[in-house]
């Protein structure tokens, strides 16, 4: 399935037999009636308002049940809204095991300006400072503006060297409407492609963090970058993440 | 379909299981309960989600009973603490969990089942089921240190009076280490098969071994009796554990498969 995943084919992330078997596959999985497979998190950041993840009850001809995660005014720098795959830190690492992750999202970046707020989705990294400052991670991200940014950071300290590498770009695309963002890496964490309503808007050859470097979530997550003047809202219709493992070794 | 081939097709994926009206499916993984009903009370037990990550795993769930009388906890078919009213022979069915209990010497007092398991019954008894199990008795340390399987049919004489029947093996499979144990029972009861880590450890077709609903007469009977099963992976304690050694149990992941005509 890696293999064919890389000919760069319109659906990169299709439906396969390993997902159902608990011997080749660690699924999570939710279509946000509530928290599925997932586990939330939400934290104040040390002071002022606590942002939150709701379930709507909804039907479109398009989507239905989706989680929404808010940044709330007056919620301070490092407060935040986790739908991830830990209970506690993060301790997924890449290198260990082909993974991937769809998330189906949008956001009112566009409508509601907020130059305070992260939102991150797919591996990103939640025990250290806020990315981009630092830390590993392999995701999509909106710090700025309101189109989807791509972001892979191995062991990022601010400063390019042999140990410490950041790739940023921005694809352009709007977040306001629904977009199905996924991410894919093979096993020994050498490739990544990224892929927005599954055409590829970016493939990562080398650089990728690995069990040498920091652990991160895999996940969406909302991270306040300073106090809220404006409340941040995302909506989260579904997401999957599934972690290849091979379980026979035993 | 083909039953019973002596390979490891239970582990595999069956299309019939992403049918729900073929298979009735269950499956705990990683940090989630998942469809898996867990212990019906904190006072009797725990169950914890413990992160971790690995090439062949993440996250795993860890059972832990309070030390009270009849303290119990479990991953399985069963939400509450009422009689479970299941019985085998009535569908293909199978139950499989990778398990493994981290102290070597489990606890006195204690015993952890796996497959198709009476959920009530105390550490040393064999009421009824087809199932592993590893259980130490009181006083000293006198239990195993290894997966024994167990078929038991009316062991306790709480069903109408039918000859009782018991049989136990021991795998010499350390519970220490992590093992994908499995058991796997025809539509009849008549054949089942015991799996560890994907190789048939036991096979068993006399159906007067595999306690059905030809012994409990009905699933109403069994629940009502207090003598239906569960599957999944169980923990129960009795009044005289040791308070210091806690046996405690880490599940990865559990799955039963029940392939009723629905």
């Amino acid at each position: 399935m890696g293999i064919a995943r890389q000919q760069f084919r319109i659906q990169q992330f299709p439906t396969e037999t390993r997902e159902y078997n608990p011997l080749k596959c660690v699924r999570m999985f939710s279509d946000f009636f509530d928290k599925g497979n997932f586990n939330i998190n939400v934290a104040d950041g040390g002071s002022g308002s606590t942002p939150t993840i709701v379930y709507t009850t909804l039907y479109t001809e398009t989507s239905a049940h989706y989680a929404t995660m808010s940044s709330v005014v007056n919620s301070v720098l490092n407060a935040r809204a986790d739908i991830r795959d830990s209970v506690g830190s993060p301790v997924l690492k890449g290198g260990q095991a082909e993974m991937d992750i769809c998330c189906k999202v949008k956001t009112n970046y566009a409508a509601v300006v907020n130059a305070n707020i992260l939102v991150r989705v797919g591996f990103y990294d939640t025990s250290t400072t806020v990315l981009p400052a630092s830390g590993s991670g392999v995701c999509f991200f909106i710090n700025a503006g309101s189109t989807w940014k791509v972001g892979v950071y191995k062991g990022w300290t601010g400063t390019a060297s042999a140990t410490s590498y950041k790739f940023e770009k921005d694809t352009g695309i709007e977040s306001a409407d629904y977009h199905t963002l996924c991410i894919w890496q093979d096993a020994k964490a050498t490739k990544a492609i990224f892929t927005i309503d599954d055409v590829v808007v970016h493939v990562q050859d080398g650089n990728l963090p690995n069990t040498l470097t920091n652990a991160y979530n895999a996940g969406i997550g909302l991270t306040c970058t300073g106090t809220q003047a404006v409340s941040t809202v995302v909506d989260v219709d579904w997401m999957q993440f599934r972690y290849f493992a091979n379980r026979i070794v035993t | 379909m083909i039953t019973s081939p002596f390979s490891g097709y239970s582990l595999d994926t069956d299309i019939r299981e992403l049918d729900v009206r073929k298979c009735i499916r269950g499956l705990m993984d990683g940090t989630n309960i998942g469809t898996m009903g867990s212990d019906a009370s904190t006072t009797l037990g725990t169950t914890t989600f413990i992160d971790s990550c690995g090439p062949s795993e993440l996250g795993y769930a860890q059972l832990a009973p309070k030390v009270i009388n009849a303290g119990r906890c479990w991953i399985s078919d069963r939400q509450g603490i009422g009689n479970q009213g299941f019985t085998l022979g009535a569908f293909e069915c199978d139950s499989f969990a990778k398990v493994r209990i981290p102290l070597n010497t489990p606890a006195n007092g204690s015993v952890c089942r796996v497959g198709y398991y009476p959920g009530h019954t105390e550490h040393s008894s064999f009421s009824n089921g087809a199932y592993f199990h590893c259980y130490t008795a009181a006083g000293a340390a006198a239990g195993t240190t290894t997966w024994s399987i167990v078929l038991a049919v009316n062991g306790t004489g709480e069903l109408d009076p039918l000859p009782s029947y018991v049989f136990t093996k021991d795998t010499g499979v350390l519970v220490s280490s992590w093992a994908t144990l499995g058991v796997w029972v025809n539509k009849n009861a008549t054949e089942v098969l015991f799996y560890i880590n994907g190789k048939v450890v036991h096979r068993d077709t006399d159906p007067n071994h595999i306690v059905s609903v030809r012994q409990m007469v009905s699933f109403a009977y069994a629940k009502a009796v207090g003598v239906g099963l569960q599957c999944g992976v169980s923990l129960r304690m009795s009044a005289i554990v040791e308070a210091s050694v806690l046996m405690k149990v880490d599940v990865e992941w559990c799955r039963y498969r029940h392939y009723m005509e629905r």
